[in-house]
């Protein structure tokens, strides 16, 4: 009994926090419906999303009995509805209110599983609901306002008599789609004559009674078109089987839809009787009594609208489990290669061949389960920069591009709170005011872009503004007051702007009258980097800052390419290695203390480092040793190492606690051997590397090696 | 197909009749089909919608398949006191007997 108890309250529990979830999609949908709305107030379709989102969030409250969520969210719905059939316009102050309310919404939905009902909230709630209440009695703000959404387009014509053929799904009732509303909103485009086809209830023994199976047969008289019509059952569409008829249409329409309606010669002549009926003893019938059958169509082919889009909700932990699992069959199949090596039993290496390909698919395959496209935050912004602009009297455009790009679903979580600091750090410091944007002969309007690309096994995330670009001088100056860097450090522009990133440096009183917003961007970078990431800022007096945001495409696993030191394995990232190549000469390393250095790559610099050496490997005098060449971004550099051992799968595994600390690794591996590898850390190899150098040309010595 | 139903007071000469008191939504339907289906065990022939105040197309849906189910044995369901909620989305739906035009409300 208490088992079973418990039971139930996980599956409470899980459904609950569905909801919460799907609760929160519903609610960005619902504000950029509005934001939508606040651009084109014609647009009818954000008109209806907006209906959507907030009848969805209200449906899934109502089921768990989140009754402060139904009763606010209520009134949304009812303006929105209001809005739909043209009895309220949307003016400046419509948008606010529902602005709030959608706040308002989260705040709420936010509130559920807390102890106890915040006061201060359900004061702001009445206040809201009260004022949505006073707009909708408001009524449109001019007479001529807008016209119903469904009739707005529409040529005056005269009415003609449309066929319209409704079969309900069965989860319609369920999913609080209750056709009456549906059909009580027909009669805002025309005239209706209604027959409900009963065939298909079933008797009360059989009978599920929160299924639905009714089915309606409608003549609209209306001059509404096609798509006018349609839209009408639009929130119904997963919902019903809808066949709409135009006037005027041929007989073998009617036939067609009677085939596709009825599958028994009972159905056909109950369908033909309510036809009759509907068509009145005047009119003369839309369809002759014919005896022969028509050829019955497939009930599968009356396939409903919207299929392609279905979404399966996935508990996340279920796809990490899958993901677990993939990766150990990686390895697996890796070790059943070696195996199949050493028995030197060339069918049992083709057929690991053949397995370790499928498992690459597979492994993509899973992997793509978790990857969603970024466009989902990047529209969040839209918000936020309408906000800030309405609170700092700035202009900015928000331009999104690349919003197809997919990224890890658990960085976009992660991500989305360092991207809103550096959008708001463009709109409070970058842009400037439309005064001086003018002064500066720039156009009034500000320009923030967001754009994500892939590139070379990346995520690239861009933050770019046409403000004033950041202040070299100031950074500086403000550096050396803080103790941050000695004041003859002679830093070139890139360093100097790495400086923001510094913790405790504080742009707050550096560089803006606006309060920071708890964030610093030492949390930013440390965010980005907890991903792998790096950010890097290209920024021009003037002209603008782009910060640029990189992350690895998967936390999981990633093609890698094996190398070895002495027999410690090290794995760099495929997509980073831009070439192989045999040490050249002048490195050949006469002074075994030699880490880092400069040599000549056809006719270039290319500062390399010598891997074994810098992790302290006391052996690395192997015969033949190569250089690995790793591109990241516009820098490369030569990893020096003992053998190529080639491709390889990498399931990437944490580095234990202790360590953690180590600089250079990202991970560790294990090969199909059983044995333990090192996953490079190449930007971080990368930075040391350079630090190196620098650090050694200051202290007078040579970096490069004398051949 | 209609229902034939009053929205007059049940006369003495009816047989056994259900009375509900639950509104006839999708939140109650399963509730008061066992209650349908109950009462028709027990040779009930009619419903009394007296205290029913509100009827969504669950609570149709049930009416119809009441309907049936009473047809297959031979017997047509009758319906007492139904009230304003029933019968207009009864009628919106076209299944009251008078069913001739229903002009669009605008």
């Amino acid at each position: 009994m208490n088992s079973s108890n418990n039971d139930d309250g996980d599956i409470l529990a899980a459904a609950c926090a569905g909801f919460i979830e799907e609760a929160r999609d519903n609610l960005v949908q619902f504000e950029q419906a509005l934001l939508s709305m606040e651009s084109d107030p014609q647009d009818a379709e954000a008109v209806n999303t907006a209906f959507r989102a907030a009848h969805t969030i209200k449906g899934g409250a109502g089921l768990f009995g989140y009754d402060a969520v139904v009763g606010f969210t209520h009134e949304v719905e009812s303006l929105m509805e209001a809005m739909r059939s043209g009895d309220v316009d949307v003016t400046e102050a419509v948008m606010g209110v529902l602005l709030r309310a959608r706040d308002q919404m989260g705040r709420l939905v936010d509130e559920i599983g807390a102890p106890q009902a915040d006061a201060e909230l359900a004061r702001a709630g009445a206040e809201l609901s009260g004022q949505l209440r006073a707009l909708r009695a408001a009524g449109p703000s001019a007479p001529d306002g807008v016209a119903p959404a469904a009739l707005a387009d529409a040529v005056p014509q005269q009415a003609a008599t449309w066929h319209i053929s409704l079969r309900m799904g069965g989860d319609a009732l369920r999913n609080g789609l209750d056709p009456a509303s549906f059909i009580r909103y027909l009669d805002t485009l025309g005239t209706v004559r209604i027959r409900t086809c009963a065939s298909r209830v079933p008797e009360l023994a059989m009978l599920d009674a929160e299924s639905c199976h009714l089915g309606f047969e409608i003549r609209l008289a209306t001059a509404s078109d096609r798509a006018g019509i349609e839209q009408v059952f639009e929130f119904l569409r997963d919902d019903c089987d809808l066949a709409v008829i135009e006037p005027g249409a041929a007989s073998e329409q009617y036939e067609a839809l009677l085939a596709r309606r009825a599958l028994d010669e009972g159905s056909r002549q109950e369908m033909l009787a309510l036809w009759q009926e509907l068509a009145g003893p005047h009119a003369p019938p839309f369809i002759e009594r014919r005896a022969e059958r028509v050829e019955r169509r497939e009930a599968s082919t009356s396939r409903r609208a919207g299929d392609d889009l279905r979404f399966i909700r996935v508990r996340a932990d279920k796809l990490d489990q899958l993901i677990d699992l993939i990766g150990e069959l990686v390895i697996a199949s890796s070790g059943a290669q070696l195996v199949a090596k050493l028995e030197e039993s060339p069918r049992f290496a083709e057929a690991a061949l053949r397995i370790h390909d499928l498992v690459q698919s597979a492994r993509d395959g899973a992997l793509g389960l978790r990857m969603v496209p970024i466009g989902d935050i990047f529209s969040r912004f839209q918000r936020v920069v309408r906000d800030v602009c309405k609170q700092l009297d700035k202009e900015v455009e928000l331009v999104i591009t690349g919003g197809e790009t997919e990224l890890d679903k658990s960085m976009v979580e992660t991500i989305s709170d360092p991207l809103m600091h550096l959008v708001r750090n463009s709109l409070d410091h970058g842009i400037e005011g439309p005064q001086a944007r003018l002064a500066a002969g720039k156009p009034a309007q500000g320009r923030l872009s967001l754009n994500a690309y892939h590139e070379s096994g990346s995520v690239v995330i861009e933050v770019t503004d046409d403000g004033r670009g950041l202040d070299k001088a100031r950074i500086l100056a403000k550096a050396i007051e803080q103790g941050l860097v000695p004041p003859d450090a002679g830093l070139d522009d890139d360093a100097i702007h790495q400086l923001i990133f510094a913790p405790g440096f504080s742009t707050a009183a550096a560089l803006s009258n606006l309060s920071g917003r708890g964030v610093g961007m030492d949390v930013v970078k440390r965010n980005i980097e907890s991903l792998r990431g790096q950010i890097r800022i290209a920024s021009q007096p003037g002209r603008g800052t782009t910060m640029l945001i990189r992350l690895p495409l998967t936390l999981a696993i990633i093609d890698g390419f094996l190398t070895s030191v002495g027999d410690v394995g090290y794995v760099l990232p495929l997509d980073l290695v831009s070439e192989c190549i045999e040490l050249p000469r002048d490195v050949a390393g006469h002074d075994p203390g030699q880490v880092t250095g400069y040599c000549d790559l056809r006719g270039e610099v290319l500062p390399y480092l010598d891997v074994g050496r810098f992790f302290k490997q006391s052996n690395g005098t192997s015969q033949r040793r190569s250089m690995v060449v790793v591109k990241d971004g516009a820098t490369r550099v030569g990893l020096v190492v003992d053998r190529l051992l080639g491709e390889h799968q990498t399931v990437i595994k944490p580095l234990g606690r202790v360590f953690q600390d180590i600089r250079g690794l990202s991970g560790s591996t294990i090969l199909g051997s059983g044995d333990v590898a090192l996953i490079l850390d190449v930007p971080a190899l990368l930075q040391l590397a350079v630090d190196r150098l620098t650090t050694l040309q200051k202290d007078g010595a040579p970096g490069r090696c004398t051949p | 197909m209609t229902l034939e139903l009053s929205t007059q007071p049940m006369p003495e000469a009816a047989g056994a009749v259900l009375r509900l008191a639950l509104p006839m939504t999708i939140q109650h339907a399963a509730e008061l089909r066992g209650l349908l289906v109950d009462a028709f065990e027990a040779g009930a022939g009619g419903v009394d919608l007296a205290g029913v105040d509100q009827c969504d197309s669950a609570g149709v849906q049930l009416l119809l398949s009441a309907q049936r189910s009473l047809a297959a044995r031979g017997t047509a369901l009758q319906v007492f006191n139904a009230g304003g909620a029933v019968l207009d989305i009864l009628g919106r739906y076209g299944l009251l007997p008078s069913a001739e035009p229903l002009q669009g409300k605008a």
